[in-house]
C-alpha cells in the first residue's frame, strides 16, 4: 500500500530565551494512502505543531517528513499541491468575502475559474447562503467550515485537519462527518485531530495517541478503544432521598455520589440494558457522559 | 516549479485590499497633498523667492510626488502583514505553494502600483495649477520608480519584523517623516543651517528629491550621478536585505 504521509524521527524545539519545549520528540508515524486516520492528543500534546510543520508555518529541528513519497523539506511546492490543511486556529480576511476568499484560493493553485466547485462546497459544508457574507461577519462555527472549505478548493489529495469540529454544531458536526466520509470514500487520505473519542470512533479505522510529543498508542480504533476500557458514566437524579440502592442496579456498579444522585457505569452496548432497568425508577433527570480523553491518558501514563 | 498564476493572484488579492479602501489608501494622501499645495504652494508662494529660476511651485510639486510614492509604497505591504499577523491568516500565507521570490514579487508589485497611483494623482492634480520644462522624462520615471522600489522593500521588511501597527508607526513618524522633510521637499537642502545641513547630506532623501527635481524643472543640488548611484545601490541593499528576510522566516514561521 502506498504511504500518504511519512514521518521519520521528527524533533521539534521550541525556545524563546530560558524557555524551551521539546514539542516533537522523535516523532514517527506512517499513513497509508486512503486512510481515514485519528491523531488523538491532550493539550499541549504536539498534535498542533506536527500538522504546522507539514503546512508550512513551523520549522522542524530535525528529521524527515514525505508527502506521497515527496520530501517536504526538497519539494516544498509540490507538496502544498497536494495538502490541504484546516489549522486550529479560526482565521479570517475582513477585506473579502466568502467566495472571494475561495476564488482567491484556488488562484494560489493555479486553478482558474474554479466556481462551479467552490459552490459545490460551500452546499456541503452548509455555507451556500453565506457565499457573498463578508468572512468577519461569520459565527465561529461558520468560520471554521470556510477554513474547511479553502483546504478543499484545489481539490488535494491528502486532508489534515486540526480539531474540524470544534464549536461547531451537534447536527452541522453530523453533515461533516458525512462530508468527510464521502471524500475519503472518493479516495481522500484524510488525518485529523480531535479531543472526542467519539470523532476518531466513528469516522477513523486507526487511530494514534500522541502526548508529550511521541506516540504512546497506536492501533485500529476500535481495538485501542476496546483495550482501554471504553465506558459510560450515567448519573441519576431523584426527588426523594435514595434509600437502599435497588439490586438490579448493582450489574451496573450503581454508586450513590449523594443522597439525591447516583452513578451508573457500563460499557455502550449495555445501554439498552440499561434504559429497561430504569423503567420504573422515575428519575427526575439523567446525565449521561462517556470517558473523557484524560481518563484515557490516565491509563495510558499508568500503563507505561 | 513556477506558479506564476498563484504569483497573480497573490498581487490581486493585495490590491483589491488597497482598493476596497480607497479612502485611506489613495483619497487621503493625494487630499493630504492637496492640503500642502494649498498652504505651501497658494497661499505662501508670491511671498517666497523663486530658487533657481523656477517658481516655488514648480520647486515644490516634484517634493510632494515624491512623499506620495514614498508614503504609499511603504504602507502597502507593511499594513497588509501587519493585519495578516492580526487576523491569523500569516500562516494561510505560509502554506500556499509560492516561492519565497513569487511572494515577494506580488507583494512588491502590488505596492508599487499603489505607490504610483497616488504619485501620478498628485502629479495630475498639479498640472492645473503649474507647468514643467521635463528636462528629462527618463529620469522621471526611473527614479520614480526606484524610489517606490526602495520603499516597497523597507515597507515589506518592517510588516515582518513588526508586532503591531506601532512598530510601523514608530518608522514612519521618527525615520520616514523626519528624513522626507529634511530632504528638502519644501525648500533647497543647501538653505539648512549647520548641523540640520550636515545631517541632511546623509539624507537619502535628498538623493531622491534631487532626481525627480532635475527631471521636472532641470535645476540640480546634487550632481546627478551621484544621487542616482546613491539611490540604486540602496535600493538594490534593501531589496537584498528584505528578501532574505522574507526567506529566512524570521518572525513569521516558529
Ligand atoms: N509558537 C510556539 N512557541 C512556543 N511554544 C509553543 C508554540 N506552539 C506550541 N508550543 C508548545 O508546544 C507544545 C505542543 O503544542 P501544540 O500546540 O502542538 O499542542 P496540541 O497537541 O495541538 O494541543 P491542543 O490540543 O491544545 O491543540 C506545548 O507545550 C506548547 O506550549
Ligand atoms: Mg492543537
Amino acid at each position: 500500500m502506498a504511504t500518504a504521509i511519512s514521518i521519520k524521527n521528527v524533533h521539534k524545539i521550541y525556545s524563546k530565551g530560558e524557555n524551551t519545549t521539546h514539542a516533537l520528540k522523535d516523532f514517527s508515524l506512517e499513513i497509508n494512502s486512503g486512510e481515514f486516520f485519528a491523531l488523538l492528543g491532550p493539550n499541549g500534546g504536539g498534535k498542533s505543531t506536527l500538522i504546522n510543520i507539514i503546512a508550512g508555518p513551523t520549522k522542524k529541528n530535525s528529521g524527515t517528513i514525505k508527502i506521497c513519497g515527496l520530501d517536504i523539506d526538497t519539494h516544498r511546492e509540490e507538496t502544498k499541491f497536494m495538502i490541504g490543511v484546516v489549522p486550529q486556529e479560526v482565521n479570517f480576511d475582513s477585506f473579502f468575502n466568502v467566495n472571494e476568499v475561495l476564488t482567491f484560493c484556488s488562484g494560489y493553485y493555479g486553478i482558474k475559474n474554479n466556481q462551479n466547485y467552490i459552490d459545490e462546497i460551500l452546499e456541503k459544508l452548509n455555507l451556500e447562503d453565506k457565499k457573498f457574507a463578508n468572512t468577519r461577519a461569520l459565527s465561529g462555527g461558520m468560520k471554521r467550515r470556510l477554513l474547511i472549505a479553502k483546504a478543499l478548493v484545489h481539490k488535494p489529495k491528502v486532508l489534515i485537519l486540526d480539531e474540524p469540529t470544534a464549536g461547531v454544531d451537534v447536527e452541522l458536526r453530523h453533515n461533516l462527518w458525512v462530508y468527510m466520509r464521502e471524500l475519503n470514500k472518493a479516495g481522500l487520505t484524510v488525518l485529523l485531530t480531535t479531543h472526542y473519542l467519539e470523532e476518531a470512533e466513528s469516522l477513523c479505522r486507526r487511530t494514534a495517541i500522541i502526548n508529550k510529543g511521541t506516540v504512546v498508542a497506536l492501533d485500529d480504533t476500535k481495538k485501542l478503544i476496546k483495550s482501554l476500557g471504553n465506558y459510560k458514566e450515567m448519573t441519576l437524579n431523584f426527588k426523594d432521598k435514595i434509600g437502599k440502592i435497588p439490586e438490579h442496579l448493582e450489574q451496573f456498579k450503581a454508586k450513590k455520589i449523594s443522597d439525591y444522585d447516583l452513578v451508573l457505569t457500563f460499557e455502550p452496548k449495555e445501554l439498552n440494558k440499561v434504559l429497561t432497568a430504569l423503567k420504573d425508577l422515575n428519575p427526575s433527570d439523567i446525565e449521561l457522559q462517556s470517558q473523557s480523553l484524560e481518563d484515557v491518558f490516565l491509563k495510558l501514563t499508568y500503563r507505561s | 516549479m513556477a506558479n506564476p498564476r498563484g504569483t497573480w493572484t497573490l498581487f490581486k488579492r493585495e490590491t483589491q485590499r488597497f482598493l476596497k479602501v480607497y479612502m485611506q489608501t489613495i483619497l487621503a494622501p493625494v487630499v493630504n497633498n492637496l492640503l500642502y499645495f494649498a498652504v505651501f504652494g497658494f497661499s505662501m508662494h508670491k511671498a517666497i523667492p523663486d530658487i533657481q529660476g523656477i517658481t516655488y511651485l514648480q520647486f515644490m510639486v516634484p517634493g510632494l510626488v515624491i512623499m506620495g510614492l514614498v508614503n504609499n509604497a511603504y504602507q502597502n505591504p507593511s499594513s497588509s502583514i501587519i493585519l495578516m499577523k492580526y487576523q491569523g491568516i500569516i500562516g494561510d500565507l505560509l502554506s500556499i505553494p509560492l516561492k519565497t521570490y513569487e511572494i515577494f514579487i506580488a507583494f512588491i508589485s502590488s505596492a508599487l502600483l499603489r505607490s504610483f497611483i497616488v504619485g501620478l494623482v498628485t502629479f495630475i492634480t498639479a498640472l492645473f495649477f503649474v507647468s514643467f520644462p521635463y528636462t528629462s522624462v527618463p529620469l522621471i520615471l526611473i527614479s520614480a520608480f526606484l524610489v517606490s522600489l526602495f520603499f516597497s522593500f523597507l515597507g515589506l521588511f518592517v510588516g515582518i519584523w513588526a508586532k503591531e501597527f506601532d512598530n510601523q508607526m514608530f518608522i514612519q513618524t521618527f525615520l520616514i517623516m523626519p528624513l522626507t522633510f529634511l530632504g528638502g521637499v519644501f525648500y533647497p537642502v543647501s538653505s539648512l543651517p549647520g548641523v540640520i545641513g550636515t545631517i541632511a547630506k546623509f539624507d537619502p532623501i535628498v538623493h531622491m528629491i534631487n532626481l525627480l527635481r532635475y527631471g521636472f524643472t532641470g535645476i540640480q543640488e546634487i550632481s546627478i550621478s551621484l544621487s542616482m548611484t546613491v539611490l540604486v545601490t540602496i535600493t538594490v541593499a534593501m531589496g537584498i536585505i528584505s528578501y532574505f528576510t522574507l526567506r529566512s522566516g524570521w518572525k513569521l514561521k516558529n
